[in-house]
């Protein structure tokens, strides 16, 4: 199946959120919508969404 | 901060049509005084009178800022109901169907230049903050959705072609950041060319976003029309009057903004800056993901004493309740064929399907219709149907559907058109299928007669001999 949206975990609160699929692997700087660390894809825990988060 | 005594007649503001929305059309508008906070309970309250099937205008007199003091005002729905928008244009609410779109698309061709006002009659400069008194968190943006990753501006964006000096006003998100710094997402449309203009050049792009203005203005703001068309002129042919502007305080000349809007963001798009923007509940009525977008300077705001911020319920029916699109559907339907009778994007089509009914003089004009509609905006869904068919009745839509229409005839699908970013059924970032539904009973064939009644039958018996108004209104 083609992936369309990739899971990002906060490093600080570990809290997951998606990004689009296009957006992945570009060398961006995401933000955690719940504690507002800035963070890139290579800090992010494993691509899953994380039991127990609400997103 | 700056504050002065300005002169003007409220003939074409917000508050002007509010003050007639109160006296002519009363039960299209709730005023809630209580406290209020912007993070989801505005929205809250929205979705449970969207459960009632209720869509009012709902003014919030007591709205809470980002620094939690509520004294802020808001109002959101103001374009939710074809009714109100109506009445906006001047009409009566009772022509909302096909009446206001033809007198909305009469209107868009007439666009008026607009009127340059001096600065002591433009309520917008009541205010003007420079500087360090440049606080976003002094206003109330809401906080829509539980997945939203922030407070977000939904308004209108006006800006200037670097070459052409034609302006371009559009309908934009702008997630808060900072007390002087937001992120704005632009669509590959308008505001994202003059904003590539620019940067080409390694220049910011100057920008004032119109946070409350009449709904014509929001109205043109949504309609994509031609690049050379500028939607401030469309809006004062909306109105039936030219658009006041005023020189804005960081440009001048260069750039006008609307004199009677409630509040201005003057500020620029920088260039070569991308930050996470987002997650934001979409008009899909998804959750879009966090994606990378440009950002925001603010440099000046301006603002009436007692600012109204007009907010859009994004992903609910104000969202998709876009006279904008219909407006532009039918101008470029009547340009590909002679004899138009309406075009409808009802809202629960979320404003990409169209219906469009036509007394066809050949087969082929129902395709033509659909294709010229289907280039306007994300419509990728259109149903061409027969005049006698009332494309505001989805169940005659339904009905011709049904009855007039065979796939492996009379459907064709287009792909890989440019779409919405943020559409959850594409396969990619942003194109979709187009389907094109010719509903149109073939000219070429004897076709059955539909069942009536006879005509002076109906008009003998009447319901009011036969059963009284009691039961009549008690039936389910």
């Amino acid at each position: 199946m083609k992936e369309k949206i990739r899971y990002l975990s906060c490093p600080k609160c570990k809290n997951s959120f998606y990004i689009y699929a296009v957006f992945v692997d570009k060398g961006y700087t995401w933000l955690c919508p719940e504690c507002r660390h800035t963070f890139t894809e290579k800090e992010s825990g494993n691509h899953q969404k994380v039991e127990g988060s609400k997103r | 901060m700056e504050e002065k005594k300005v002169n003007s007649n409220d003939s074409q503001s917000l508050r002007g049509y509010l003050s007639k929305l109160k006296k002519e059309f009363p039960q299209g508008l709730v005023t809630i005084t209580k406290p209020i906070s912007p993070d989801f309970e505005v929205t809250a309250l929205l979705q449970h009178l969207e459960d009632l099937n209720k869509f009012p205008a709902v003014l919030f007199e007591n709205i809470a800022n980002l620094k939690g003091q509520y004294n802020g005002r808001a109002i959101i729905n103001i374009v939710a109901d074809r009714k109100r928008v109506a009445l906006a244009m001047g009409l009566s609410p009772e022509d909302y169907k096909s009446e206001l779109t033809i007198e909305s698309s009469r209107r868009s061709s007439l666009p008026k230049d607009v009127n340059i006002v001096k600065c002591e009659n433009a309520p917008v400069k009541e205010i003007i903050l420079k500087g360090k008194d440049i606080d976003l968190r002094n206003y109330p943006i809401l906080k829509f959705h539980e997945l939203d990753g922030g407070n977000f501006f939904t308004s209108a964006v006006i800006a200037k072609d670097p070459d052409t000096g034609i302006y371009n006003s559009s309908v934009h998100r702008l997630m808060y950041r900072d007390k002087d710094e937001t992120g704005i997402t632009m669509s590959p449309f308008h505001l994202f060319s003059i904003f590539t203009k620019n940067e080409k050049r390694n220049k910011p792009t100057p920008i004032a976003v119109v946070l409350g203005h009449h709904p014509a203005f929001f109205v043109a703001s949504a309609m994509r029309a031609p690049f050379e068309s500028d939607e401030l002129r469309i809006t004062g042919g909306l109105l039936g009057e030219p658009l006041k502007m005023v020189p804005s305080e960081t440009w001048g000349d260069e750039l006008l903004v609307p004199s009677e809007a409630e509040m201005i963001l003057e500020g620029e798009i920088l260039p070569n800056r991308l930050a996470a923007e987002g997650p934001f509940g979409e008009w899909t009525g998804y959750d879009r993901g966090q994606t990378q977008a440009q950002i925001f300077k603010v440099k000046a705001i301006t603002q009436r004493k007692d600012p109204i911020i007009v907010s859009f319920f994004s992903g609910h029916r104000e969202h998709s309740m876009n006279l904008g699109w219909e407006t532009e559907a039918l101008n470029r339907v009547k340009a590909a064929v002679a004899n138009v009778k309406a075009v409808s994007l009802p809202a629960n089509g979320l404003g990409v399907t169209c219906y469009i009914s036509i007394e066809k003089n050949s087969d082929g004009e129902p395709k033509l219709a659909a294709l010229a509609a289907a280039s306007v905006g994300f419509i990728k869904t259109v149903i061409v149907v027969d005049s006698d068919i009332d494309v505001f009745n989805q169940n005659e839509v339904m009905w011709a559907l049904a009855v007039r229409f065979q796939a492996h005839r009379d459907l064709d699908i287009v792909r890989d058109v440019q779409g919405s970013t943020v559409d959850p059924s594409s396969d990619t970032f942003n194109t979709h299928s187009t389907m094109l539904i010719d509903a149109t009973e073939p000219l070429d064939v004897l076709n059955p007669k539909r069942i009536t009644i006879p005509k002076e039958v109906l008009e003998k018996i009447k319901l009011k001999d036969y059963i009284s108004p009691d039961i009549l209104k008690s039936i389910e």
